[in-house]
């Protein structure tokens, strides 16, 4: 099974919900996608990339005192927050960037939320000689000011938003009505497996990268595949990179950790998948927070980078059909985690990672031993240095 | 036509009636509902009709408006923040649907409408007295359900041009639309603007592939303009001028008379027949 569908669907979920006018530029974006990705010379300058400029492949890294500490599974992490510019957005920035030269684009635009990713399109814009615009919440900018300090830094222009919720839903609005006045010119390099057909499919063929070496990695280390995937959730593109490689190894259980901010019964998180229902935000039909009008309601977590009211379709899908399961962490047991991985591994994770590690330390009853984990570890902490000890 | 009575003819149709071979050159309205609140919004709507709208669009508030300016953006905020629901804006049509002679159209964001249920919300629609519905973030690939369900209540769903829209497009838009095509201006957001582009190639454009009423709209704040974009196309719409308007008037107690006087002011830019008296349609067809 060949997923998303024609019109962008997996499933119930996904499709294109937005104004008329950018409808023709994400048509011609997906033509141009879908020449690309049979095209030699595209696919040799995106592994060019990968290899040279991004680092990869990633190591897959036994973590072996956590391992100890946890005392039943063994776990791996994937090291994302080994990757250019501190996490696994470049791996789609790079992509998006290559697409935007071929369709002859001089200004890109972003939405983001910790900053990984603005950074990680400012990176690629400084790069490729591209004019660039990142569009992030004036809370964001305040909490994660090292990265709007980086995107400066790079010759990004940084918009702080100051609508709605000032966080990155309202990043996103932004970044969409941005676009809709400049589309001519500007190609918009969308952040997350979330939005309008083709952005889904087309973010998670840039991260799947992330399964991809995982799974031939841990059949050379390990002889066999993983028990458990584990991830964190915002808008979903650090776990579809990890999740989509294995969709068909139905052996492999997938887990998906969203942010349970103050306590998912406290009204003050962001569990999209745990405690949301089915409605059209930022150009798809998935899960997403409401209040019964149908009104996107705020949102809290600790990691700015999963303080999101929607996520991804495929996510949807994934939920709906079973083949992933979801739960939350809430802000203490992500701090936690973060705290414990730098004590015991030497490695700071960020936020939004910490709480993939969170999840594992508070179940760590429902793994049996010699079962194995693979986690992803989808961006380092250095960005929240400073405001959370 | 009272509400809840089967419809033969929709009002937008008799709008947009064509005459002596020429189709009647129209006004439309957006007010966002609620801004500054809902008892306002009914003495501005009465008071926008008797002013010479030909079709009053009522914004449903949003809590994520994209295709919107910061201007029904803050409106929109506004009404959310006093509780404007849905279900109030339908029983705000209910009071002013008989007391009205322009016809009323819901502008509303997709989800509030798909959360409200699709069905239920074209029934309410038939109930009290609405005409057609605008959803900006709805195309037409996406919009079957919301045909089917509007279809069977005689609901008319209006669809979206852009000037990006290239042939295809226009064919596909020209023949889903129904009442009439929103025609957007310029590739942008809904907001007042000082200038419009030249329409004549973008209305001729269109004009190939459809003989529907269409409707401009996006940055259109004065007579002036009104006047040059009714040249091309058959009516004209103004919000963000008019919620400008309200925003700047809005302590005033007579709020509902500024905003009549304005919308009267830009009523100078139709040409033809003006429409003056209070349920001007149904005096001139009795």
């Amino acid at each position: 099974m060949l997923l998303p569908d024609k019109r962008g669907y997996f499933g119930d979920f996904g499709g294109r919900f937005l104004p008329e006018t950018l409808v023709p530029a994400l048509r011609e974006l997906e033509a141009e996608y879908s020449r690309a990705k049979k095209d030699p010379k595209f696919i040799r300058e995106l592994e060019f990339y990968r290899k040279n400029y991004i680092g990869r492949e990633t190591p897959l890294y036994f973590a072996k005192r956590l391992t100890e500490y946890l005392g039943g599974p063994k776990i791996y992490l994937k090291r994302e927050d080994l990757a250019h510019t501190g996490s696994h957005k470049i791996n789609n920035a790079v992509g998006q960037a290559l697409l935007a030269l071929r369709m002859g684009k001089r200004r890109v635009i972003a939405e983001t939320g910790a900053g990984q990713h603005g950074v990680a399109t400012a990176t690629v814009a400084a790069k490729f000689g591209l004019e660039c615009d990142v569009f992030m919440g004036e809370e964001d900018c305040e909490r994660q000011a090292l990265n709007v300090h980086r995107m400066k830094l790079l010759g990004t222009r940084v918009i702080p938003v100051s609508s709605g919720s000032r966080t990155l839903k309202d990043a996103l609005n932004e970044a969409f009505r941005d676009w809709v006045a400049t589309v001519s010119h500007t190609y918009y390099i969308f952040g997350t497996v979330a939005g309008p057909h083709p952005y889904p499919m087309m973010v998670r063929d840039f991260q799947s990268v992330i399964g991809n070496e995982a799974r031939k990695q841990m059949l050379s280390m390990e002889g066999r595949l993983p028990n458990y995937l584990i991830a964190c959730v915002g808008g979903g593109s650090n776990s579809i990179g990890l999740f989509h490689r294995f969709y068909n190894d139905k052996e492999v259980r997938m887990i998906g950790v969203e942010a349970g901010g103050k306590g998912i019964n406290s009204k003050l998180h962001s569990a999209t998948l745990s405690c949301g229902r089915p409605g059209v935000l930022h150009g798809a039909y998935s899960y997403m927070l409401q209040d019964k009008n149908g009104q996107v309601v705020p949102t809290h977590s600790i990691a700015a980078g999963l303080d999101y009211p929607g996520v991804g379709p495929e996510h949807s899908f994934y939920k709906a059909t079973g083949r992933a399961e979801y739960h939350a962490v809430n802000d203490a047991e992500a701090l936690s985690a973060y705290h414990l991985l730098t004590h015991i591994e030497g490695i700071i994770p960020a936020l939004e990672s910490s709480h993939a590690i969170g999840y594992v330390i508070k179940h760590r009853k429902r793994f049996r031993k010699g079962e194995i984990l693979v986690l992803n570890l989808s961006g380092r902490g250095d960005k929240d240095v400073g405001r959370n000890i | 036509m009272s509400a809840g009575t089967s419809r033969k003819t929709n009002k937008i149709d008799e709008v947009f009636s064509v005459i002596k071979g020429k189709r009647k050159k129209n006004l439309i309205v957006y007010i966002t509902a609620g801004y500054p609140d809902i008892r306002s919004t009914e003495k501005l709507v009465l008071e926008i009709d008797r002013a010479g709208a030909d079709i009053i669009e009522l914004g449903v508030p949003f809590s994520d408006p994209v295709a919107d300016g910061p201007t029904i953006q803050e409106s929109s905020q506004h009404a959310l923040a006093a509780h404007v629901t849905l279900a109030g804006v339908f029983k705000l049509a209910s009071r002013v649907r008989t007391k009205i002679s322009a016809a009323l159209v819901l502008m509303g964001y997709y989800n509030t409408i798909l959360q409200y249920g699709l069905n239920k919300f074209a029934e309410d629609c038939a109930k009290n007295g609405i005409d057609g519905v605008i959803v900006p973030d709805l195309i037409p690939e996406e919009g079957g359900k919301l045909l089917k369900a509007s279809g069977a209540q005689g609901i008319k769903v209006i669809f979206f041009l852009a000037p990006t829209s290239d042939d295809s497009r226009i064919r596909l838009v020209s023949k889903l639309s129904q009442g009439f095509i929103y025609c957007v201006t310029v590739a942008g957001i809904t907001g007042a603007r000082s200038a419009l582009p030249d329409l004549n190639k973008y209305v001729n454009r269109i004009r190939r592939f459809t003989d529907k009423p269409l409707a401009l709209g996006f940055g259109i704040s004065t007579p002036g303009m009104l006047a040059k974009v009714l040249k091309h196309a058959d009516a004209a719409i103004v919000g963000s001028a008019v919620i400008k308007v309200i925003k700047a008037n809005i302590k005033k107690q007579n709020l509902p008379g500024i905003v009549g006087a304005f919308i009267s002011r830009l009523r100078r830019g139709v040409p033809g027949e003006r429409k003056t008296e209070k349920n001007g349609y149904h005096a001139q067809k009795n």
